[in-house]
């Protein structure tokens, strides 16, 4: 059963992908796996298709919710204002309605009760009735505070809804200060040699890593090594300056030398190359990928890459490394781009070959 | 017990919409939790557009297992949509942070999730694809997202696009994918 290509049966490979084969099945074809370079390609692709296929429709499927949504929003919005205005000028109204009730209700009781209590000889009138006290609040005065202690009530009351809106804590104003400050942090000079001092530590000895292969170009890559351009590049921060010094050994250029910068970090990286005939078994069936191993030399660090055929004389001294990220870079090589993740980063040193 | 079975009914008649496909299902589990989403997001350092954004992301996951059959109701729809929140918004802050140029952040090597690297060959192969499956058109492209994506049987894609039975769906499918492969390739 091993002997077989299982990637000729197309459905039974997609089955596999999509994780609906049988366990015993499953454990049979990973097993196969191991050792068929050819099963371990169509797995690879048949991978790439179905992410490639689910990843596109669940970004077209969002781009519909959300333009779904924002238009629900948008049709809402006019409602809501309007709904918003009315409510505030039925407020005013029948704020404004009261105000005047009240005004009436209370002129018209202190009138009655002048005129009831209208004193021949001229006295000063009684206070007004008593339930007109009770819905105030106060104590009865002279008639000249009747206003005041009309106006009171009302105060007494706009004053408690006025208490809590100043009162209410910015919540939104904490968060959003904590939040920027992460962001906006920089890789200041300070901080970076501290970084590089940590990762000097952490580290210990030469690194394999594995460089992975990303999409090839047909034209290939070719290095400007004029300085004009490495000059216009040096006013990007992230973008590398590469400066080219070739070390001919045996008349055969076999390793490049290359000056990286971004930002506060630097480093001298040495291309050197190696077929693949010189691993071991396994680590040469591994396919899309290239065994580099990395290691700290007095000049900087030395990127010895196995390949499955040496690339030209031409293409090593053209190469050029990008770096993308602090701990990522990618070598353009002929016309392959190989990126590398180099944990503690491309700008951390590594003990020193011994 | 009263309070989770009347959840269970609101809960059940979306869940229904959303076997059928109504997207109507996603603006009305929206609507209802789109509040708490955003005092969420906004307390742990995020805007009210990640609110957004994670709400649609947590929304398009529930999608995603009703339709493929994935889905076991344990809990409210609620209290799905908030964890599948969390869970998100947590791996977006931890993604933000190895964004940014390492500082008290020393190891980068072992930080969660995905190279940098990877990450770019993930998008490559992305765009190659989104490429060809633009360029294969309609029927195709619909029936392959059907079928990978929202993982209907063949019965219901024929349901569902008009095709005379499986045998059918199951014969187009393979063309398209034949086509798409070809396209790849080029």
């Amino acid at each position: 059963m091993d002997n077989k290509h299982w990637a000729y049966d197309a459905e039974l490979l997609e089955r596999y992908v999509l994780e609906r084969l049988e366990p015993g099945q499953r454990e049979e074809l990973e097993r196969h796996l191991t050792t068929c370079e050819y099963c371990r390609i169509a797995v690879r692709e048949e991978r790439e298709i179905v992410a490639g296929v689910r990843r596109l429709a669940r970004e077209e499927f969002k781009a519909k919710l959300k333009h779904r949504l924002q238009t629900e929003q948008a049709s809402l919005v006019p409602w809501i204002r309007l709904a918003t205005a009315a409510a505030v000028i039925v407020t005013l109204v029948g704020v404004g309605i009261y105000n005047d009730w009240f005004t009436w209700y209370s002129e018209k009781n202190i009138t009655e009760e002048y005129q009831e209590e209208k004193p021949a000889t001229g006295d000063i009138p009684k206070r007004p009735p008593s339930e007109m006290n009770d819905e105030i609040g106060e104590k009865p005065a002279s008639t000249g505070a009747m206003k005041q202690q009309e106006r009171e009530p009302l105060e007494q009351k706009t004053r408690k809804k006025e208490g809590p809106i100043v009162q209410q804590p910015s919540v939104s104003l904490e968060s959003a200060s904590g939040a920027g400050e992460g962001v906006r942090r920089d890789y200041a000079g300070a901080e970076a040699k501290e970084l590089d001092t940590a990762l000097e530590k952490k580290q210990e000895k030469p690194l394999w890593v594995q460089g992975k292969i990303l999409t090839t170009t047909i034209e290939g890559i070719k290095l400007q090594s004029e300085a004009p351009a490495a000059a216009d590049r040096m006013t990007d921060p992230k973008t590398s300056r590469n400066e080219l010094r070739i070390t001919p050994e045996s008349g055969t250029i076999e390793r490049q030398r290359i000056t990286l910068q971004q930002g506060m970090q630097s480093q001298v990286v040495i291309l050197s190359q190696r077929t693949k005939s010189h691993l071991s078994p396994e680590h040469q069936a591994i396919t899309h990928e290239v065994p580099t191993l990395i290691e700290q030399t007095e000049q900087g660090l030395q990127f010895t890459l196995y390949l499955d055929k040496p690339v030209s004389d031409d293409d090593l001294r053209n190469a050029t490394i990008e770096p993308i990220h602090s701990d990522s870079l990618i070598l353009h090589l002929g016309n392959q781009r190989i990126g590398y993740h180099i944990p503690g980063g491309w700008g951390s040193k590594l003990p020193a070959k011994q | 017990m009263g309070a989770s079975l009347f959840f269970l009914g609101s809960d059940s008649r979306i869940l229904d919409l959303i076997r059928k496909g109504d997207e109507e299902a996603l603006t009305q589990l929206y609507k209802a939790n789109r509040k708490a989403i955003s005092a969420y997001v906004t307390r742990n350092n995020g805007s009210t557009d990640d609110a957004e954004d994670m709400l649609q992301e947590a929304l398009i996951v529930l999608w995603e297992r009703v339709r493929a059959g994935r889905f076991e109701y344990t809990a409210k729809l609620s209290t799905f949509i908030y964890a599948t929140v969390k869970n998100k918004w947590a791996r977006e802050l931890a993604r933000k942070r190895r964004e940014q140029p390492a500082t008290e952040e020393l190891d980068l090597a072992t930080a969660d999730g995905p190279s940098v690297i990877d990450q770019m060959i993930e998008g490559e192969q992305a765009e190659r694809i989104r490429d060809a499956l633009n360029r294969l058109g309609e029927p195709c492209k619909k029936l392959l997202m059907l079928y990978y994506w929202e993982e209907l049987t063949m019965e219901e894609i024929s349901e569902e696009m008009g095709f005379a039975n499986a045998q059918t769906t199951k014969s187009k499918k393979y063309q398209c994918k034949e086509m798409l492969k070809k396209l790849l390739t080029k």
